[in-house]
């Protein structure tokens, strides 16, 4: 493949971002391409040592026996906390971003940046040379982060190309790629050629960290079906607005998702209860059969599309053209009802 | 207090519009009109109110916040419900051929007559 021949080329060259965006292309397209997950992985790796800081800690700090080491290995919550507990608030932000960069979906380490972000803000940095954070930046939806994370990083490309030095990384940048590297994946490049953006990779609810593949709960689904279904809800979930979309089971099971990931299965299962009721409640009614439910609320919007034994979720935020989504919908309905 | 008045405006002016109606969340109708049998009001509201008491649960739980509105779409008809105030819905009715975005902006207009009505 082209992109692969290209990443190994610029890792020989220790181009190591552009051989980074290479091997996301080729993970676009092949997720579970083994090989090309190790390779990215070199990259980042490679790319993130060479960014390393090269300072020497201050002599006070009580973590010297750390600077020798890299930092991946540093980057613990422990130290982290010790960072904290003396005021150091900006690395042990570094350490929690690292962490989170590294597992998006941690509440703990999340509510732990949070708080240190909090602190730095009241108390102050005892490193005023270190960047500061928004609390926004990790409180958001890994969507909203990721447009945030998104918009820095065009900021920082443009200020690269006026300087003229692309051949320095920022953390920042180090962090972007380590995230797009991780679960949610979105490829600056790919919102460069066209309007839709993949925002992260699809989900299966029953192992999270495995490669996707049909669930237990999915015996109905074939192999073939489930990367189609992945293939229509990556296509959906690149439509500007959307939050998250799953399919679950009629039983409110959820069988694959796209996009933010946490409280899946609650989301699945009310949802599902409601879509069940409603229905009832039309077929009770006379009604016909029912297609489609639009919950509107304050911030956002639930839709919910049946199609054969299972029903397509859609969380928007309320800034989504309805208009749009309905066409989206209408599309991603016909391409379902031709799988199963 | 003029409810049918409301209906009846918001229905004559929305093409395709079936019936509507102005539900208590208990699913009591307070007053409705219709334009076609099969669309019996008072039915629609006793379901519909509890239909409509699960997506606010859900929109709460989910942190969306209050529910606004709900759309219903069958083979047959899309039904829209909007609150008005905490207690009280509004359902409109329109077959396929109707006017949908039509529906919605009338309903939106008719709220806070109704909301006006029931203070």
């Amino acid at each position: 493949m082209a992109h692969s021949l290209l990443g190994s080329i610029f890792m020989e060259k220790k181009d190591y971002q552009t051989a980074i965006e290479e091997f996301q292309k080729i993970l676009t397209l092949n997720p579970d391409d083994d090989e090309t997950q190790t390779h990215l992985k070199q990259a980042i790796e490679k790319a993130a040592s060479e960014q390393k800081p090269q300072k020497p800690l201050k002599k006070e700090e009580p973590v010297d026996e750390k600077k020798s080491k890299p930092r991946e290995s540093t980057a613990s919550i422990t130290i982290a906390e010790l960072y904290l507990k003396q005021g150091h608030f900006d690395k042990a932000i570094e350490i929690f971003q690292e962490l989170l960069a590294e597992d998006p979906q941690n509440l703990m380490l999340r509510q732990k940046l949070s708080e240190a972000v909090e602190r730095q803000q009241k108390e102050g940095s005892v490193d005023p040379s270190a960047h500061k954070l928004k609390k926004n930046q990790f409180t958001q939806p890994p969507d909203v982060k990721e447009d945030i994370i998104q918009d820095e990083a065009k900021q920082e490309s443009k200020q690269k190309v006026k300087s003229g030095d692309d051949s320095k990384f920022t953390n920042e940048d180090i962090l972007q790629v380590m995230r797009r590297g991780g679960k949610d994946d979105a490829m600056l490049e790919e919102k460069k050629i066209k309007p839709v953006v993949v925002k992260s990779e699809p989900v299966v609810e029953a192992k999270k960290s495995a490669p996707p593949e049909p669930p237990q709960n999915s015996n109905k689904i074939s192999s073939e079906q489930f990367d189609n279904l992945k293939g229509v809800l990556a296509e959906l979930s690149g439509l500007s607005g959307i939050i998250k979309c799953l399919v679950s089971g009629r039983d409110g099971i959820p069988i694959v998702s796209m996009g933010e990931t946490s409280n899946n299965a609650d989301l699945a299962k009310q949802v599902s209860a409601i879509f069940e009721s409603t229905r009832r409640s039309v077929s009770q009614l006379n009604q016909g059969k029912l297609q489609q439910v639009l919950v509107t609320a304050e911030i956002g919007n639930i839709l919910l599309v049946s199609f054969s034994d299972y029903v397509l979720i859609v969380l928007a935020n309320n800034k989504i053209n309805l208009g749009l989504l309905r066409l989206a919908l209408d599309s991603a309905t016909k391409k379902l009802d031709k799988l199963f | 207090m003029d409810f049918k008045k409301i209906l009846e405006e918001t229905l004559s002016n929305v093409e395709g519009a079936i019936g509507a109606g102005l539900v208590g969340m208990d699913g009591i109708v307070i007053d409705q009109i219709s334009h076609n049998a099969s669309f019996d009001i008072n039915a629609v509201g006793a379901e519909y109110s509890s239909i409509l008491k699960n997506a606010m649960r859900a929109s709460s739980n989910f942190g969306l916040g209050n529910t606004a509105e709900i759309l219903i779409t069958t083979d047959k008809a899309t039904m829209i419900m909007m609150m008005v105030g905490q207690n009280y819905f509004v359902t409109l009715a329109i077959n396929l051929e109707g006017n949908l975005g039509r529906g919605r902006l009338e309903l939106k207009k008719a709220i806070p007559k109704f909301e006006k009505e029931l203070t």
